[in-house]
């Protein structure tokens, strides 16, 4: 209980580091340590399947992913000055966070039912097999549709190298 | 697992989800909304755990959290693919430089 507690307060304290670092890339690696202690929170509720997945996806891929696309697009501080004002913010925060506990508390206060003892890969491959279906096809649309936005444009390279040629030709 | 362990991932919960609400509403930089986006996303991960425990079917909370998982990390990577189509034509990442090109 004790580690339960620190372990994920050590996670909440990694995601308001991410929001507040000033340099993009000590952002991501403290996005890095959130998703690392979660998966060690999930894998302490009893999950360590998923928590596997979450260490090696969402701190192992999406770091690499983040490290990539900042080297590309370069380190940009933007100040802190919000489109929103803080005040406002910090309201919409309070109203979303009420409207979330008030739809979520009688679902928790409701008395617990008898537990289900289906097994966790019976339940992922056999009764949600539509769901990993759906993933691989999400996987390749995302692979394909990041491979094309960033692809250079080929036709324009080609037109300038052959411009550059027939100058220097002339 | 004891209801006392469920209560604390339920606040964790609830102090992700705050944080990456108002991540999402103060930061500009378009990576940096990408980050609270994926801070948003590790509270829907930790629910969809805590809620299959908390209903008695932990296995299907376990798949939906699995699902969660590789669809944020589907739309990160396309978010992070347009950040980067718009820095090489906008020649920034500032959301209000952007939203004033528009006009």
């Amino acid at each position: 209980m004790v580690i339960q507690t620190l372990v994920l307060s050590a996670t909440l304290i990694c995601a308001l580091q991410a929001i507040h670092a000033p340099r993009l890339l000590i952002s991501a690696l403290w996005l890095a340590g959130c998703s690392a202690l979660l998966a060690l929170s999930i894998a302490l509720l009893g999950a360590p399947e998923v928590g596997v997945v979450e260490l090696s996806v969402g701190a192992g891929l999406v770091t690499i992913i983040f490290v990539f696309a900042i080297n590309v697009a370069g380190e940009e501080t933007v100040g802190l000055t919000s489109l929103v004002p803080r005040p406002l913010a910090w309201a919409l925060m309070g109203i979303f966070l009420f409207l979330l506990v008030w739809l979520t508390l009688p679902g928790l206060l409701a008395p617990a039912l008898p537990r289900d003892a289906l097994p966790f890969l019976r339940a992922l491959w056999d009764e949600r097999s539509l769901d990993t279906v759906l993933q691989v096809a999400l996987i390749f649309s995302g692979v394909l549709g990041s491979l094309g936005l960033l692809a250079e444009r080929q036709e324009a390279g080609h037109t300038a190298r052959e411009a550059g040629g027939e100058g220097a030709s002339t | 697992m004891s209801g006392d362990a469920w209560t604390i991932a339920m606040v964790a919960v609830l102090g992700l989800v705050a944080i990456g609400i108002y991540g999402l509403l103060i930061v500009r930089n378009l990576i940096k909304i990408v980050v609270a986006l994926q801070v948003f996303a590790k509270g829907t991960i930790l629910v969809m755990v805590a809620a299959g425990g908390i209903s008695g079917k932990p296995a299907i909370g376990q798949s939906l959290a699995i699902t969660v998982i590789v669809a944020d990390t589907v739309v990160t990577v396309m978010a992070l693919a347009l950040a980067i189509q718009v820095r090489r034509w906008c020649g920034t990442l500032d959301t209000r430089v952007i939203s004033r090109l528009r006009r």
